[in-house]
């Protein structure tokens, strides 16, 4: 690599370069390689343990990597404590100090960077406001609802205009409604200053919702990143496809590959599905609910199936249809010809919108 | 680490250039050095002294400051810097370590000739202020030195702090215990020799099991052995009876059984000794009873191992009690529940579920009563008779008609062997085994209640000893105010006048014989007791908090002086610290110092367990939010801790005022405590003054701990009001 890649980074910027962290023998992150641009929100996404609270952990410098190096705007923090570096976090549990009032809390970092006090609870006012909750300096966190602590480790995270912010799933202690309003909330604060913000979670609709990018991780690797929709409509893998968002995995011959389009037999049916492959490969098909149109089996193409379960739910109907390929999950939203259980079926698919992955 | 350093490195040049490098006999703070000069031979710094006093050996100290000086103006580098202040320091303190065990008072002690000849046949004297500084200032430079090298994560202050640490305990107790180990290795010649060291230590004498085929008496490591198991199992069933009652019965007086196990703890160690005596011996209230009604003949059964192990049970049932009752708590009751549920009887439940829950806590109650029977002194030293135990064999070692400090070595390194040997099997065959019940889920379930027969069984035995520990403290309160114990018993304030008279004419003047003592001890007290709790509880922090290399080994070494018996922590001080480099013996810093290094632990195992309940992520806030470590401790951590640090203050405070194993070698005509002042009485039969001694402490101690409570306690309280306010008045934000 060396200098030709160290083309000065603007302030916010996060790239990690092979970093490895190990714990003893587990390896926690194996050789991890990755860029966050300025202002961006990036969401890393993943089944439990793969190693997303680990690479927060060494953004914020709480954690040493193995091996490896850390750039924050272009600089090499790798062997910066936290403490030295313009990076804060919103924790899980909110950290917030129980033993001192909402207005110490959010004004406690500007403090500790040696901010006079009249301008540090000045700051720490204005930031209360940011978050609505103008008039709450006084009280203790004891004293605050789940949501109001969780906008107040916000609000302390904020005021000190860092680089980079960080959040370990910050919602997952509230309840559905108040997850999404706070989400909003966050996401709004972070445009509006500007702020690079790096987001943990869990919850997959939370990520699409929220995020400029995602990073998907499984076993302490990146398994695909992209913007939300790259990764629902262009998953690299089964597991991508199955994580993000309902997904029929059907399996396929791949006939031939050309300009970009792959020639495919499924149960006999011929598709053509865009790929970025070359050449052909062994693959697996990857149908959305929604991107299959059911018609009478009156119709003379299409695939063969048997609706096994239909359920109403208002604005759509989902279905479950036995076919050759095994069964297959269909969602109908234009709520037109409803196909009662046991009824015979043909399936049209909406070719352009299917993915092939390798298998 | 720049700025640390240099900070640093201007203390240790004061050091160097300025002040005494020798002890000076005046002391430090009287000032009278600085009229003598820094260029006299005894007041002299480590300049001039090398430069116009022929100690060339000094120049070291001189030198190594300077060059990190050099290394500090000069380097630019950061990387080089650090490992410059790593390797500089580092030398420098391992040069002037040396040269203070080479060159002792007398003369060198190895490389004979060549030192006599170029000028250190004179020796030199224990080490002094100006030691103290640049010493200070060499470790911190490394310390500041090794957190610039990037290796760890730690910055200056936590560095630093490590580095602290583990020199105090390596001065204090590791260098202090070797000591020992050296003088058992020396014959009576002085040379060192792996035979005789052999001999010695199994030699029948400490080793004989004569008492077991014949009527003479077995050897002292036998006798500790025996009484040490006798005790860790009869406490360990006491203790059981009374925390089962405490927490599986409706029994009425359960605050009463708490006070019960609080009082031993403040109790000076000969005072359950001697109440014995006044009820069992010769002339004892109970003796006489049983003589005049039952004809029952006069004896002196109390003397030997039956009053001993009478005065231990009393004395550590309150300690196994307060364990087992966290252990009987902490099994949780929704398994007990859950064992009922299965249609297991209350019996059932018991053998198969609780009790084997509670199995290794009963494992670890016994092994405490075991290390505090056979370290114990107080008890024996007063009941002991002809039944010999090793920690009083120790001190008659020392003080009897030939001072043997080798025999003393050489007991005290059995007597370390057996204490060790508990500890290790403590921490590796039962530490592991412990089922941790309690969660942070909220139980609210309800404990089975204990089966009618092992209820009675629990009241039988602990209903009588509860009333025979209040007898055994009326004595003491009784025999106080009596002229003569069992031979007169008329009302007088004799004892309490000869201890804590008054003169008023000439303004005042403390009379009595003890003030003496009393003052001695309440000062030590005092600057040892927030010392304790400091030292403990940032050795805590870094346990709990921080992450570095060799820190298993760390906290096995500042647990180590737990297992350390009194009595050899005692001996191995005066083997230290009586020769240069360090001398300390006759000063009141020793004393201090030995109460901080014994009961740190305790100061460690309460910091740990506080902090294990303060969320990681609070630091981690801190830090992330641009706090340094210290910053981050000194607002968020300490703060919160306050009842860990009423406890260990507390702890310190009265474990200070009553122990006596370890001080009762390192007392001074000047500095003497008050636990040896009441030994000396016991020794003269002057039982009352010692026991009204002893009752005045135990007031001053409660009225401490009272004190304490209230000062630490207040700050809480100030909270509370202020969310009490915040719950009606509106609050307006501009204004603050
Ligand atoms: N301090 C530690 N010591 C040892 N192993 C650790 C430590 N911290 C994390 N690990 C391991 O590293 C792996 C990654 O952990 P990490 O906390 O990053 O997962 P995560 O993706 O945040 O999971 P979750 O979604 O459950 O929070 C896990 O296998 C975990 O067991
Ligand atoms: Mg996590």
């Amino acid at each position: 690599m060396g200098h030709a890649m160290e083309t000065p980074m603007q302030r916010g910027s996060v790239r990690f370069e092979n970093v490895v962290k190990r714990f003893g023998e587990v390896v926690a992150l194996k050789s991890l390689t990755l860029e966050i641009r300025p202002g961006e929100l990036v969401t890393l996404l993943g089944p439990s343990g793969c190693g997303k609270t680990t690479t927060l952990r060494l953004i914020a410098g709480l954690e040493a990597p193995s091996a490896g190096r850390i750039l924050i705007g272009g600089e090499d923090v790798t062997h910066l404590t936290a403490t030295y570096r313009n990076v804060s976090m919103v924790f899980q549990s909110y950290a917030l100090f129980p033993h001192m009032s909402v207005l110490e809390n959010v004004s406690y970092g500007l403090r500790a960077n040696s901010v006079a006090k009249a301008e540090a609870a000045e700051k720490a006012l204005e930031g209360l406001d940011m978050v609505g909750l103008e008039g709450f300096g006084d009280r203790l966190p004891s004293e605050l609802s789940g949501g109001q602590q969780q906008r107040v480790a916000v609000a302390r995270a904020v005021v000190l205009e860092p680089e980079v912010l960080l959040l370990d799933e910050p919602l997952s202690n509230l309840d559905a409604k108040l997850r999404r309003h706070v989400r909003e909330e966050i996401r709004q604060i972070q445009q509006k200053l500007g702020l690079t913000a790096v987001y943990v979670t869990h919850d997959q609709e939370e990520a699409m919702a929220v995020s400029d990018r995602i990073i998907v991780m499984k076993n302490a690797e990146i398994a695909q990143q992209g913007t939300p929709s790259d990764l629902y409509n262009a998953p690299n893998s089964e597991f991508i496809a199955d994580f993000i968002g309902d997904a029929n995995v059907l399996d396929c011959d791949v006939v031939e590959v050309k300009d970009n389009v792959a020639e495919v037999v499924l149960a006999g049916q011929k598709l053509k599905v865009p790929t970025t492959h070359a050449e052909k490969f062994n693959a697996v098909l990857i149908v959305r609910p929604q991107n299959v149109r059911m018609v009478p089996a009156s119709n003379k193409t299409g695939l063969k199936g048997n609706v096994s379960y239909s359920a109403y739910l208002g604005n759509q109907m989902q279905y479950t249809v036995q076919t050759k390929v095994g069964p297959m999950f269909i969602i109908d939203n234009t709520m037109g010809e409803v196909f009662p259980v046991g009824k015979d079926v043909r399936l049209h698919f909406a070719e352009d919108k299917l993915a092939l992955v390798p298998s | 680490m720049k700025k640390t350093a240099t900070i640093w490195l201007f203390i240790g040049l004061a050091g160097a250039l300025l002040l005494p490098w020798y002890a000076q006999d005046s002391g430090f703070w009287t000032f009278e050095w600085l009229f003598g000069g820094f260029g006299s031979a005894e007041a002299g710094s480590a300049l001039t002294l090398a430069l116009f006093h022929g100690k060339w050996w000094l120049f070291p100290a001189v030198l190594f400051i300077g060059l990190s000086g050099l290394g500090l103006a000069a380097i630019k580098k950061h990387q080089m810097l650090a490992r410059t202040l790593i390797i500089v320091p580092a030398l420098g303190l391992f040069t002037i370590v040396v040269q203070g065990f080479v060159i002792g008072r007398i003369g060198p002690n190895y490389f004979v000739e060549f030192l006599s000849a170029n000028g250190a046949a004179d020796g030199q004297i224990g080490m002094g202020a100006g030691a103290l500084v640049v010493l200070a200032s060499l470790l911190f430079m490394l310390t500041s030195g090794i957190s610039g090298s990037g290796k760890g994560r730690g910055d200056a202050f936590i560095v630093g702090l490590i580095g602290l640490i583990v020199a105090l305990v390596a001065v204090f107790v590791f260098f202090p215990v070797s000591q020992i180990l050296v003088e058992a290795f020396k014959t009576s010649e002085g040379e060192l020799s792996l035979g005789g060291f052999f001999a010695r230590i199994f030699s029948p004498r400490i080793w004989s099991l004569a008492c077991v085929v014949s009527d003479s008496r077995c050897g002292p490591a036998w006798n500790s052995l025996f009484l040490a198991i006798m005790t860790g199992a009869g406490t360990t069933l006491l203790g059981l009876a009374f925390a089962l009652i405490a927490t599986r019965t409706n029994f009425r007086a359960k605050k009463l059984l708490r006070v019960l196990t609080i009082i031993p703890i403040i109790t000076p160690p000969f005072v359950i000794g001697l109440a014995l005596i006044l009820l069992f011996g010769r002339a004892g209230t109970v003796t006489e009873l049983l003589n005049e009604f039952f004809d029952v003949p006069k004896t002196r059964w109390l003397y030997g191992f039956w009053g001993i192990y009478l005065a231990q049970l009393l004395s550590f049932t309150p300690i196994a009690f307060l364990v087992l009752i966290g252990v009987v708590e902490g099994v949780s009751p929704s398994m007990e529940e859950a064992s009922q549920t299965l249609n297991a009887d209350r019996w059932q439940t018991f053998r198969w579920v609780s009790f084997p829950l509670m199995r290794p806590g009963l494992a670890n109650a016994f092994l405490l009563g075991f290390i505090e029977s056979i370290a114990d002194f107080g008890n024996p030293l007063v009941l002991g008779g002809n039944y010999n135990v090793l920690s009083t064999d120790i001190y008659f070692a020392i003080v009897g008609a030939v001072a043997d400090s080798g025999k003393a070595a050489t007991l005290a390194i059995v007597l370390l062997s057996l204490t060790l040997g508990a500890f290790v099997v403590q921490r590796f065959w039962v530490g592991k085994k412990s089922y941790a019940t309690v969660t942070g889920k909220g139980d609210s379930g309800q404990h089975a209640s204990l089966n009618p027969v092992l209820r009675t069984v629990c009241y039988a035995t602990a209903i009588p000893w509860a009333a025979f520990t209040a007898v055994v403290y009326s004595m003491i309160i009784f025999g106080s105010f009596v002229k003569l114990w069992g031979y007169d018993h008329s009302f007088t304030l004799e004892h309490y006048l000869r201890a804590f008279s008054i003169s008023f004419t000439n303004g005042i003047r403390w009379t009595g014989v003890a003030w003496d003592s009393y003052f001695t001890t309440l000062t030590i007290s005092t600057i040892a007791a927030p010392l304790t709790a400091l030292v403990g509880l940032a050795t805590a922090y870094l346990l709990v908090r921080q992450k570095f290399w060799g820190k298993g080994a760390f906290e096995f070494s500042t647990m180590l002086s737990f297992a350390i018996p009194g009595t050899v922590i005692g001996i191995s001080y005066i083997l230290a610290f009586n020769v240069p480099p360090i001398e300390l013996t006759g000063t009141g810093i020793i004393l201090i110092i030995v109460f901080v290094f014994r009961n740190m632990p305790v100061g460690v195992r309460g910091g740990i367990a506080a902090m294990s309940q303060l969320d990681k992520s609070l630091d981690e806030a801190s830090i992330t939010l641009g706090a340094n470590s210290f910053t981050t401790v000194r607002r968020v951590i300490v703060p919160l801790m306050g009842p860990a640090i009423l406890a260990a203050l507390t702890y310190s405070f009265v474990r200070a005022i009553t122990s006596v194993s370890a001080v009762i070698f390192l007392v001074s005509a000047k500095h003497n405590m008050a636990t040896s002042f009441i030994v000396g009485r016991v020794e003269n039969g002057e039982f009352g003054i010692a026991i009204a001694y002893s009752a005045v402490l135990i007031v001053t101690m409660l009225t401490a701990i009272l004190l304490l409570q209230l000062v630490i306690g207040r700050r809480r309280l100030r909270r509370e009001d202020r969310v009490q306010m915040h719950g009606k008045i509106k609050i307006n934000p501009a204004g603050t």
